[in-house]
């Protein structure tokens, strides 16, 4: 490092590590999802003010292509049902109540997925009078899948490193006292 | 009803094997901006035509350090700062498999020495830029 | 072009007219009296067969002391000199002053203005006098009163406290009747609004619809950043007309910085924007199949679909068409090889769309539940200006790629399919057959695809100038109307895309069909909420 430039630092660079890690999950992805969830997993997609390109990149998944079911992954019609809620857009202000209800009426335990670049951060709108600056400003965001829109396959591995981190939340819960802060609406 | 199991049985499988093998996007794919701080100079030009302010700095006047960040967490992948690098230091690359769970996992950081202005004394500009393309007053002297 | 209805108007309307201008060719600005405003939009809409294409508010206080209306009138062409079919633009503007922020409504007059005058409403704070209808639109009732966020005064940072939510919406009473509440988060993946359905039995007697959830700010947002960037807010107006967007923006502004692109832009263009409308439909007739629950149609439909945003990934780099796009021409360019790739994708495409349709559209039960289901006539369609595949499935011949040429479409020849049933059916029918002419267009425009630099460097734009800038998306008429401001920015950006107008009509058509038919319809029209709410 020479004198005029200090330092530099950049995320997990080594993308062969990355890869077998991925393909590691995949191998395993219907097991563990087997395991946590007794094979399937329930994902709800919330709009929150997207400009309808992230919402086609999510149905593609469905599509003959991509076969998301394949993995015993489904979307659900209501967030009662849901163990992950995938939300989009920078959280418009007309928006802010139906997503705070929707995220109330999904189950413990659960995920929030922020798709996108407005998800992830309020993109090119940020702050504004109608937009509140992406999702983590309204909910906890548990994974971040940047892109503008993000290809189907990334949002493929955004389900699969939440499935890794929706097993480590399970695994405290059972641990941690339960009356605390519970607010599992699961009979 | 007959047409339809001919359509269904032609077409076959047509589903990717991703997870599993990895998928390569396009040539043209504009995917996670990687910078090369070999010929970076800090000048900010990214920043400035960033529309999203992925690519931000922040001038500390006291120790002369200039705070420059790009976060793929705001980035639209545009492609603005690829094309207005007077460098060639940033380019979309191919990647696409940004998933993360933690938000300071998306930040590039680097951190410039900046150079004082030998007639009002203020930091102004990055030592590395000033090589580049020399300037030998701050804005406000000139 | 304009001369002609200049001189009538200007017979019919002396006493009226302040000024009158042509600051681009083919958009004529007349400045009138507030007082003969409503008279001479009646005289265009009734005796001129003019229709309204878009209808802007701007707050000009700072440059000339009050706000301004402008009214956006599409003609159809006149004498002997007019090219066949060939249409002008006739742009009403007027002061309202600052005093008084208040103005005449069109509405009553004609129904296609009643969003626009709400919408100014909302925005700007000047009250629409003798709207039918005028409650609040694009702010809900979260939003407090006094706060305009498109005045000049109101930052866009700014965010206003929340008030209450409650809303008033039209209720339908009596024995029998009940209430189906449905969204602003709905069952499937598709973008939020609020439906209210009142029906006896299955059948549905009124449905209301309340949009503009995902109003985001677009327009203020346009005004504050430099028009570079500007394009890519025009690129995420919506995601599946980026193209559309994007290409409107920039012919706004080309227009305004007088620019002629290079030819090959123009061609390039003009296959991006086919390709675009080419996803669109082949995505939205095995769309349809989903809402007939015919799933091996939808996912042969969305199989097509991914091959062909595959292709759009592979020539420019985005699934979208996104980042191709830029004020003076384009970004890339498309090499040999992509041409080669684009043609021989296409013909398979061709191949196996003709088998699709041959699988699926004459099966006896899609055809119960597609014909005579949501029958939008088309004098409905007139009233509200409706445009694009829905305009073209009722009966009005309206395409602005053949009334008002832009980008290569006078290099083309194709045909403007138009159906007179307006159901279901017909809609689905329309978009069979654009595919076909959309490929037909692509070759057409490769074939001859002209050599030389796809890009014009445009360093800046004058200031206070103003033109339109329009594109047929797969949806229909987008229109954006640009003024700029010092500094290559803009001072007033008003984008009205083809949902826009169409979404009041959609309500409308529902009545008296069943309930499980409304997905039906909705997906028939294929509206994108994203660039209604901006």
């Amino acid at each position: 490092m020479d004198q005029e430039m200090i330092e530099f630092q950049k995320p997990e660079e080594n993308q062969e590590v990355l890869r077998t890690h991925l393909e590691e999950l995949g191998n395993h992805l219907s097991e563990k999802i087997g395991k946590i969830f007794g094979r399937s997993l329930h994902i709800r997609e919330v709009d929150s003010g997207s400009c309808n390109a992230c919402e086609w990149e999510i149905t593609a998944l469905s599509n003959p292509v991509y076969d998301l079911e394949r993995f015993g992954i489904y979307f659900v019609a209501s967030p009662r049902h849901a163990d992950v809620l995938l939300v989009t857009g920078p959280v418009s202000r007309n928006l802010y109540t139906a997503l705070l209800k929707t995220y109330e009426a999904t189950p413990e335990p659960k995920l929030v997925i922020a798709v996108g670049a407005c998800a992830c951060s309020g993109g090119l709108f940020q702050k504004g009078y109608a937009s509140l600056g992406g999702v983590d400003k309204v909910l906890p965001v548990d994974v971040y899948i940047p892109g503008c829109p993000p290809r189907p396959q990334a949002i493929l591995q955004g389900l699969l490193l939440a499935m890794d981190k929706l097993e480590q939340k399970i695994r405290k819960r059972n641990f941690s006292d339960l009356h605390e802060g519970d607010t599992c609406h699961r009979p | 009803m007959f047409r339809i199991l001919k359509k269904s049985l032609s077409t076959g499988i047509v589903t990717s094997r991703y997870p599993k093998e990895p998928d390569q996007a396009p040539e043209e794919f504009r995917g996670r901006p990687e910078v090369d701080f070999e010929k970076c100079t800090g000048c900010k030009v990214c920043s400035e035509v960033c529309p999203s302010r992925a690519i931000t700095y922040e001038d500390d006047l006291k120790q002369g350090i200039r705070n420059w960040q790009l976060s793929y967490a705001n980035c639209i992948f545009c492609g603005a700062c690829e094309e207005q690098c007077p460098y060639g230091a940033i380019t979309l690359s191919r990647f696409y498999e940004m998933a993360s769970r933690n938000k300071d996992d998306l930040l590039v950081t680097a951190k410039f020495q900046l150079s004082s202005c030998p007639r009002c004394g203020q930091y102004f500009e990055t030592i590395r830029e000033i090589r580049r393309t020399p300037k030998e007053v701050s804005h406000g002297c000139r | 072009m304009t001369d002609t209805y200049f001189n009538e108007l200007t017979t019919q309307f002396s006493y009226a007219f302040l000024d009158s201008e042509t600051p681009v060719p083919d958009e004529l600005y007349i400045t009138v009296k507030p007082e003969a405003c409503v008279g001479i939009c009646r005289y265009l809409y009734e005796k001129c067969g003019a229709s309204l294409v878009s209808m802007v508010g701007s707050d000009e206080r700072p440059l000339n002391g009050g706000f301004r209306l402008y009214y956006f009138f599409s003609l159809p062409g006149h004498g002997s000199s007019v090219p066949q079919g060939s249409r002008s633009f006739v742009n009403l503007q007027m002061k309202v002053d600052e005093r008084h922020p208040e103005f005449t409504s069109i509405t009553p007059y004609m129904p296609a203005a009643h969003w626009y005058e709400r919408e100014i409403q909302d925005l700007l704070g000047l009250k629409p006098v003798g709207h039918p209808d005028p409650r609040r639109l694009v702010l809900h009732e979260n939003w407090p009163k006094g706060f305009y966020p498109l005045r000049k005064d109101f930052d866009y940072k700014t965010q206003p406290p929340r008030t209450s939510e409650d809303f008033e919406m039209k209720r339908v009473e009596g024995e029998g009747v009940f209430e189906i509440p449905v969204g602003p988060v709905h069952a499937g993946i598709i973008e939020p609004g609020h439906f209210r359905f009142s029906s006896v039995g299955e059948k549905i007697l009124n449905l209301e619809a309340r949009l503009f959830y995902k109003h985001k700010g677009t327009e203020k947002l346009a005004e504050i950043l430099p028009f570079t960037k500007g394009l890519f807010l025009a690129e995420r107006i919506c995601g599946v007309c980026s193209f559309s967007h994007a290409t409107s923006y920039c012919q706004a502004l080309e227009k305004i910085a007088n620019i002629q692109i290079p030819e090959r832009a123009h061609y390039l263009r003009t296959i991006f924007l086919e390709l675009e409308r080419l996803y669109n439909h082949v995505g939205d007739v095995g769309n349809i199949c989903a809402g007939t629950g015919l799933l091996v149609g939808n996912a042969q439909g969305m199989l097509l679909k991914e091959k062909l945003m595959e292709l759009n990934e592979a020539i420019t780099g985005n699934r979208y068409l996104r980042g191709m796009n830029t004020v003076g021409g384009l970004r890339r360019d498309l090499s040999e090889e992509k041409r080669i790739l684009i043609l021989s994708t296409l013909r398979q495409i061709q191949k196996e769309f003709k088998a699709l349709i041959d699988v699926i559209m004459f099966l006896s039960t899609q055809r119960d539940r597609l014909e005579t289901t949501g029958i939008l006539s088309q004098q409905v369609a007139r009233d509200l200006g409706v445009v694009g595949v829905a305009a073209r499935a009722s009966g009005l011949d309206s395409d602005l790629r053949r009334d008002h040429p832009y980008a290569a479409y006078d290099k083309v020849s194709f045909k403007v399919p138009l159906r007179t049933e307006g159901d279901v059916s017909a809609r689905v029918w329309i978009r069979i057959e654009e595919v076909f002419e959309s490929i037909r267009i692509i070759e057409q425009l490769l074939d001859t695809l002209p050599s030389g630099d796809i890009r014009v460097e445009v360093k800046e734009i004058p200031p206070y100038k103003y033109a339109l800038g329009y594109t047929e998306s797969p949806r229909g008429a987008n229109i954006h109307w640009i003024m700029t401001a010092p500094d290559s920015r803009l001072y007033r950006y008003k984008i009205r895309s083809a949902s826009y107008v169409n979404w009041p009509a959609v309500p409308l058509v529902v009545p008296g069909n069943i309930v499980p038919d409304f997905p039906l319809i909705n997906k028939s029209f294929n509206l994108c909420y994203s660039c209604t709410d901006l």
